[in-house]
């Protein structure tokens, strides 16, 4: 069998109980905990995704996966962050000022979290300095905004003009989504990104980022 | 426990109230007995006369009313198809649903891959016949009496038996047939009882089924009559279906040619019951209007629907099955208006609950037939199910626990209630639900084509036994014999 093939099919599955003893087995082999995590568990969940977009697998079935992902993810975090590495990376999300809708962007939050990314959600109704502090606090690689909104989505635009004045913009990948944005309005604004869906939005997070 | 409760909820449907299904039984009667019924065959007119009709006018013979009620009252309220196989298919009982059947051998079809309408070739209907058994919403067939590839000789047409036998090489699923005649259907009972193993063994479990129409207004034609006969004799089950045109052989209104239709299915039922009590007969007729402009039959017209969902309620009220109409548009093309037509026949009809359900497929006013129009009426049905199978209410599908423990801002999405439950949600095969429309995002046209190529590429059929396919062989020799060929036509490639 090959390596972490018992590993990655129990994310396929979402059997948790077979994810950690897995894991607990490869850190016994004295497997290096950067590789459980890149070839075992995000490989896995890359299979995850894949199915996800052909539609072999539906959303709750991605989530199952994604939170039985993160027990073995859990097991792995101490010993990484003793060695002084970093995850795949972190993205702070929020729903702009004046806009409450929620589910959206908290679809998004799962799959990146499920996809290995360390995330912040900051809820709903997300003032720009609310963003503005968490990129300080947290020094994300991507923030988020959603709007469903035409009303609110002008808010977006705010955000990264705040960004701009306080010199943090290149610091900080800035993607877009929700119901009333397009990919037009992304880029008016100045936004490295905008995704229809949140499965397309995992894949413009990996796109960024292998860019940076 | 809960006192007095209804733990499932369905769609609720109806059109005459039991009043005016009362009246309308109460004005076929009158019709039967007053205005009177033509029989052509003289065995009906004899089994009319020694059980008390009134047979001294041939062209009017007049049935009083005790013996409709008595035909009514001795026909099978239940009637079991097999498959080819022996395999229980399913039960007309008014209480399963309905069952939709489709249709091989049209004489035209709209080739899937020009888009034109040709003839329609043997290996088209073997094709036909595989998309059939293919399909899981279409449970069965009807098969037609005509194929303009095989020459026609005076009273020796073989196309009826040609199809029957195509299909049952092709398919498992039951069959009712149009029949040239009745030397034709001996035959089709002779050779469907070597299938059956016997002729008893294909009485008691019929894959097989007969059909013969009245002509509106108020004829039992001798050809047809004597095929009920038959099939009556042997035991086995034939569908009574007239083709009333309101307007043209029926007064223009519904009520009018709800009684026409009742009665002539009624006056063949008091017949087949004399000669065989307890015959199974399956309740019919195609109420429709005829199109004023074109004197076309328009098979995608609302009326039409609406008539055939009455008729099931009257055919219920004497809880004989319903033999109802679906699946069939007047477009050209699988287009829009195909689309619409049979997405509200197919709910309608559901809703109504006939029970053996014809004609999907069907194309251009029953000019022709569509292998996609068969693969997209089968997801039509799919998806009107949903409808159908309604809402169940208990503690599992209204889980206010887990609603308190969520609560507001929450999401259900990433809950195990969620996993367990959303499978019910249907998945479309052929309908575009793509979230960006990429170049690649496939329309529901290209899909459609895309699953029928697919299945007529790889599905397979349980094949007959050696035995039997050897013994269908020689009969199919012997009928080319007839008309002076050895091989049927070629499909042009």
């Amino acid at each position: 069998m090959a390596k972490y093939e018992a590993l990655k099919q129990a994310i396929l599955t979402g059997d948790e109980n077979i994810v950690v003893s897995e894991v607990n087995k490869a850190l016994k082999e004295k497997t290096d905990p950067q590789d459980v995590l890149t070839n075992g568990l995000i490989a896995g969940m890359e299979i995850v995704g894949k199915r996800f977009r052909s539609g072999e697998m539906f959303l709750p079935e991605v989530l199952l996966s994604a939170e039985v992902m993160h027990k073995g993810i859990d097991i792995l975090n101490p010993l990484l962050s003793k060695m002084g590495r970093r995850g795949v990376g972190t993205v702070v999300i929020g729903t702009v000022e004046g806009d409450i809708h929620d589910i959206g962007k908290k679809i998004v939050a799962l799959l990146l979290e499920g996809s290995g990314y360390t995330v912040f959600d900051l809820g709903v109704d997300v003032k720009g300095g609310t963003f503005l502090e968490a990129i300080g606090k947290y020094k994300p690689d991507v923030l988020g905004m959603s709007a469903l909104l035409t009303t609110t989505m002008p808010h977006m635009g705010e955000v990264i003009n705040l960004l701009k004045e306080k010199k943090l913009r290149s610091k900080v990948k800035v993607i877009v989504g929700g119901a009333s944005v397009n990919e037009e309005f992304a880029r008016s604004i100045g936004a490295d990104g905008y995704a229809v869906e949140a499965g397309t939005g995992v894949e413009l997070v990996k796109k960024l980022l292998a860019k940076k | 426990m809960r006192a007095n409760y209804v733990q499932y909820g369905s769609p609720q449907f109806r059109i005459l109230s039991d009043k005016q299904i009362e009246e309308i039984h109460l004005g076929a009667l009158q019709i039967m007995e007053r205005a009177g019924v033509c029989f052509e065959c003289q065995e009906a007119l004899d089994l009319l006369s020694g059980a008390g009709a009134d047979v001294s006018n041939p062209n009017r013979v007049k049935i009083p009313s005790y013996l409709v009620e008595d035909a009514i009252r001795k026909a099978p309220k239940m009637i079991t198809f097999y498959t080819r196989d022996g395999a229980p298919a399913f039960v007309l009982n008014g209480m399963t649903g309905s069952h939709f059947g489709s249709w091989p051998d049209a004489r035209t079809l709209l080739d899937l891959h020009t888009g034109k309408y040709r003839t329609t070739y043997i290996a088209d209907i073997a094709d036909a016949s595989r998309l059939i058994d293919a399909l899981p919403n279409i449970e069965w067939t009807y098969t037609g009496s005509a194929n303009d590839t095989l020459p026609v000789k005076a009273g020796l047409d073989i196309s009826d038996r040609v199809t029957l036998a195509l299909f049952v090489q092709n398919s498992t699923k039951p069959i009712i047939s149009e029949i040239t005649n009745v030397a034709a259907l001996k035959e089709i009972i002779e050779f469907c009882s070597i299938i059956a193993g016997s002729e008893e063994n294909l009485r008691r479990k019929p894959f097989w089924g007969g059909s013969c129409e009245p002509v509106s207004p108020l004829v039992e034609g001798k050809d047809a009559m004597e095929k009920s006969l038959l099939c009556a004799e042997k035991g086995l089950p034939v569908v009574v279906y007239s083709m009333p045109m309101a307007g043209a052989t029926t007064p223009a209104t519904w009520p009018a040619i709800l009684a026409i239709s009742t009665a002539e299915v009624l006056s063949q039922l008091v017949v087949l019951q004399l000669k065989r009590p307890g015959a199974p007969v399956i309740f019919g007729s195609i109420p429709n209007i005829m199109e004023m402009k074109t004197t076309i039959f328009p098979y995608g017209a609302p009326e039409l629907t609406l008539l055939v969902a009455a008729l099931t309620e009257i055919s219920h009220y004497y809880k004989l099955p319903m033999f109802g109409t679906a699946g069939c548009t007047d477009a050209y093309t699988v287009d829009a208006q195909a689309g619409a037509e049979i997405t509200y026949q197919v709910l309608l009809t559901l809703l109504s609950g006939a029970d053996l359900v014809h004609d999907v497929g069907i194309i251009y006013h029953a000019s022709g037939m569509s292998a996609e129009l068969i693969v997209f009426i089968d997801e039509i049905i799919e998806m009107a199910k949903v409808v159908m199978r309604g809402i169940e209410i208990n503690e599992d599908t209204l889980p206010l626990d887990l609603i308190e423990k969520v609560g507001p801002r929450g999401t259900y999405i990433s809950e195990k209630h969620t996993l367990k439950h959303f499978r019910n949600f249907w998945v479309p095969t052929i309908f575009d639900r793509s979230a960006t429309k990429t170049p690649d995002a496939k329309s529901c046209a290209e899909l459609l084509k895309e699953k029928t190529i697919n299945i007529l590429k790889t599905h397979q059929s349980k094949p007959l036994p050696d035995d039997i396919v050897k013994e269908l062989k020689k009969y199919e020799a012997m009928w080319l014999k007839r008309i002076g060929l050895k091989k049927y036509p070629k499909r042009p490639s």
